[in-house]
């Protein structure tokens, strides 16, 4: 074991009381950004720094036993896996396809795709009609959504022809192709009834024959990468 | 094995990118290090993402542990303490909160999870703490545990950003020659 006391510090410390102070304020993060980087390049330069700076984490780490622990939600947990160990968490079998997709598509990317499409038109791209379609009517709700797929454009078309998004969450869409894990297309429009998404090729290739799914998730979206609300309602994706 | 022992070798393993000894290392861990985060940053989610920012980021780094020659949980804890005070610091100002001396008892003493091996230690820094001036024990504490930077610490004492730092330094520099001894 390291302890502080393996560091021996000397009395006045590596270079003076100063020095030990400075030392002691770095770790505290109390220096301003450019104090820091100056002395960052000393302490590569001087051991002695060094395990005084050592030698005050460890002092001061010691402090935390004062704080009083905190057990966070269960739900934490698993938020934090899901980021840690990436999208395949829950699955032990990788689909091939999930090498090709970076993050997956994280409601933050398709939210900042949805602000580019805003400036698009409101139908299909220049008379094109869809390849794909899904229709997803909510049981017990007003709520319906259309989705068409326009293959040359490379866009989803999302519209949500019937209801609102519920107060205080956001409806995320996703494509479940077989047994694979849902893959999130971007969130239902809630101010406008339409938007456009486009999607990456590797996303665009799981739609046909896929199930489009509808969750509530909280505002912004599911963090974790798959849906983790209620889902609402699925539909076939089907060749239009 | 002892816990400490326990924590570095659930390190090792994370390292290898063992996921259960990863579900373990957060299972011993989480309670002190978000209690960490809550006391820097009061909001609670805030508080459960700078939680998640460390957790990922012991997870993608176990392996640079060893390097440093910190003691486990003094890895950990400075790593989420850093993390959490990046966040406070990134955040809009909010007003100070006057300095409380009773803060200076809350903190009394080192917790049950201390170490035998490390308890002396900590006994010592505690008895040094002790000999600083209240205040300026209390300066050190909320300097560590609260985030506070010097900007703050003026401002909940009413005195001058400069003034604070020479008393900080100093009650620094007093704790350090304590320690020494």
């Amino acid at each position: 074991m390291t302890g502080p006391g393996d560091t021996d510090m000397p009395a006045g410390g590596g270079g003076g009381g100063e020095d030990s102070a400075l030392a002691a304020e770095y770790v505290l993060g109390l220096m301003p950004e450019a104090e820091a980087t100056a002395f960052e390049t000393r302490l590569a330069a001087e051991p002695a720094l060094e395990q005084e700076v050592v030698a005050w984490t460890e002092y001061l780490a010691m402090l935390a036993d004062g704080v009083e622990d905190e057990v966070p939600a269960t739900a934490v947990k698993r938020r934090i896996e899901a980021a840690a160990f990436g999208p395949d968490a829950r699955s032990a079998r990788t689909p091939f396809w999930r090498a090709l997709v970076p993050y997956g598509l994280g409601a933050v990317a398709a939210a900042l795709l949805a602000w580019v499409a805003f400036t698009f038109g409101p139908l299909g791209p220049e008379g094109d009609t869809p390849l794909l379609v899904a229709d997803i009517a909510v049981e017990d709700q007003p709520l319906a959504i259309h989705a068409g797929w326009f293959e040359e454009a490379g866009e989803l078309l999302v519209i949500r022809e019937a209801g609102n998004v519920p107060a205080d969450s956001d409806l995320e869409l996703w494509v479940i192709a077989g047994e694979g894990p849902p893959v999130s297309l971007g969130l239902v429009p809630e101010e406008t009834d339409r938007i456009r998404y486009t999607l990456p090729q590797a996303v665009a290739s799981l739609l046909p024959d896929a199930t489009l799914a509808v969750s509530q998730e909280p505002p912004g979206g599911s963090t974790t990468g798959a849906p983790t609300g209620p889902i609402l309602g699925t539909a076939p994706i089907t060749y239009y | 094995m002892t816990p400490q022992e326990e924590v570095e070798d659930l390190l090792a393993r994370v390292a290898m990118g063992d996921r259960k000894a990863f579900s373990t290392l957060y299972d011993r861990t989480s309670a002190k290090l978000f209690g960490i985060c809550l006391r820097i940053l009061v909001d609670r989610a805030e508080a459960e993402e700078a939680l998640q920012e460390a957790y990922v980021r012991i997870w993608n780094r176990a392996d640079a542990y060893r390097v440093n020659g910190f003691s486990p949980m003094t890895w950990l804890i400075t790593l989420t303490r850093n993390i959490a005070i990046d966040r406070r610091r990134k955040r809009p100002a909010r007003p100070a909160e006057a300095l409380d001396l009773a803060e200076t008892m809350a903190d009394a003493g080192p917790g049950p999870e201390a170490m035998a091996a490390e308890r002396s230690e900590a006994e010592r820094l505690h008895q040094c703490i002790r000999e600083l001036p209240d205040d300026r024990a209390a300066m050190v504490r909320r300097v560590y545990l609260d985030g506070d930077s010097y900007a703050e610490l003026a401002e909940a004492t009413g005195t001058k950003l400069n003034t604070v730092r020479t008393w900080l330094r100093r009650a620094l520099i007093q704790l350090r020659e304590c320690l020494a001894r």
